[in-house]
């Protein structure tokens, strides 16, 4: 009995894009911090001071004072709120595992992917490629693989151009527009096809590769490694 | 020659200064140097903080005038004997003042995720010896900077200190506006402290990006002399 064994590791990155829009409020901010309340159902809960891990901070700043027998002052009164992007994202698998018993085309639903974000997100694909032979000798080193992002519930017909081929995965650019869709999130489908010929030997073939998740607008008071506030020093 | 020229000079000169006082003290009274009190020393006042005039300077046992001011708050009179009564009057004007501060005028919100969050933004101090009108104007929606159309929705709230967030009732941004206070203040209750308390809600709906709202707050002070130069804090006639 043939087995064959895919790997394909979906790790997913969230790179630095600085982009900035607006005026954007300093970092570190002037003023004093101020504790923040977050409404949980009916009731409030303190997020505190100066946690980086917070949802939201706060801060207060140009204080002012007046002294003396004007009839009137006017107090020029400022409220900003710079808002970060967020995403929120899930994958079904991360790991698909093929076990073939006879030569032939086999194709599959292999992950769904949801995805949400309050502005533009890239979905950049690196390292895939046909699935490698794993072990020593062997007569054909591959099996040919292709992708295909389709959202019906059967694959698409095997001669479709929705096919393409793993190394034509690489490099890809897929950008994601800022659009209410995307706010309450979209969703796809990514099938899978390989083609196991007669000369491929019985073995493991496996191929690792990277889809990463690029965020195109991240404020300057975010940490792009951790996502978090950056110090405020 | 030259003496006599001098001596002409001389007289015209005296005249005129004579003339001049004269008439200044008729009409207008004399304006003496005031002292402000500095801890236990006295220092000379030239901040036109206060002014003070005398009136009908006379001598001898003759009767005066009347010491006069325009406005009277307060008024003495004294004597000292029934034969030789010289009255004198004392008045001054209080005028109202106001005194402020504010810790804030400008909030900075950062937020990464969405939700409803709360702060307690700013607090106002006002002092005075009469009513003040708080007006708030200009208060709305934070907006987007990119795209007007897109806000989030802000509420506030205006609390005496102390007051705990549960207990704050808070009020859409845009209906601040027509929520004036009014102060009122007397001699056991001279200042008074307001808490603004803000709120928001960042819905999952809202972009990335930078959101603003620019307002101001009037302080109106109430019974002001006609004396006062509107807005300038000088001592200026304003009839």
């Amino acid at each position: 009995m043939k087995k064959l064994l895919i790997l394909l590791a979906g790790a997913i990155l969230l790179l630095p894009a600085f982009a900035f829009a607006g005026n954007p409020s300093p970092w570190p901010p002037i003023g004093t911090e101020v504790e923040v309340f977050q409404l949980e159902g009916d009731a409030w809960r303190s997020l505190g001071i100066g946690d980086p891990g917070a949802f939201a901070r706060a801060f207060t700043s140009l204080p002012a004072v007046g002294d003396s027998n004007r009839q009137f002052w006017r107090i020029d009164f400022q409220n900003h709120a710079s808002v970060a992007q967020w995403v929120r994202w899930s994958i079904t698998g991360t790991r698909w595992d093929w076990f073939v018993r006879k030569p032939g085309c086999y194709a599959a639903d292999c992950i769904g992917f949801t995805i949400a974000s309050n502005y533009d997100v890239d979905i950049l694909y690196a390292g895939f490629d046909d699935l490698l032979y794993q072990g020593t000798g062997g007569v054909t080193l591959t099996i040919p693989v292709w992708y295909a992002t389709w959202n019906l519930g059967t694959p698409p017909p095997p001669a479709s151009d929705e096919w393409i081929p793993a190394a034509l995965m690489n490099g890809k650019d897929i950008l994601i527009p800022d659009s209410e869709q995307l706010h309450q999130g979209l969703s796809a489908k990514l099938w899978n096809k390989i083609c196991v010929q007669q000369s491929n030997s019985a073995c493991e073939y496996e191929d690792d590769a990277v889809v990463v998740i690029e965020l195109k607008r991240i404020k300057p008071w975010i940490d792009p490694e951790t996502g978090y506030f950056r110090p405020l020093q | 020659m030259t003496l006599r020229k001098l001596w002409w000079w001389t007289s015209l000169i005296m005249l005129s200064f004579l003339l001049t006082s004269m008439f200044f003290h008729s009409a207008e009274g004399e304006q003496k140097q005031v002292w402000i009190r500095h801890g236990n020393k006295w220092d000379k006042d030239n901040s036109h903080g206060a002014i003070f005039n005398v009136y009908g300077q006379v001598s001898g046992a003759t009767p005066s005038s009347a010491l006069a001011s325009r406005q009277s708050t307060f008024s003495q009179s004294l004597s000292t004997d029934q034969s030789s009564q010289i009255p004198l009057q004392a008045s001054g004007v209080i005028e109202p003042w106001i005194h402020f501060s504010i810790t804030g005028t400008r909030l900075d919100w950062f937020v990464r995720k969405p939700g409803a969050y709360a702060m307690k933004g700013a607090s106002l101090t006002i002092e005075s010896n009469t009513s003040v009108l708080v007006d708030f104007d200009g208060f709305g929606n934070l907006t987007n900077s990119e795209n007007p159309d897109k806000s989030i929705q802000t509420f506030y709230g205006i609390e005496q200190p102390a007051a705990p967030i549960g207990q704050v009732s808070w009020i859409k941004a845009s209906d601040l506006n027509s929520s004036d206070r009014f102060l009122i203040f007397s001699e056991s209750s001279p200042s008074t402290t307001l808490d603004l308390w803000n709120l928001i809600f960042v819905s999952q709906s809202n972009s990335s990006c930078e959101y603003e709202d620019d307002a101001y707050i009037t302080l109106t002070v109430q019974n002001l002399s006609t004396w006062i130069e509107l807005g300038n804090n000088q001592l200026v006639d304003n009839k």
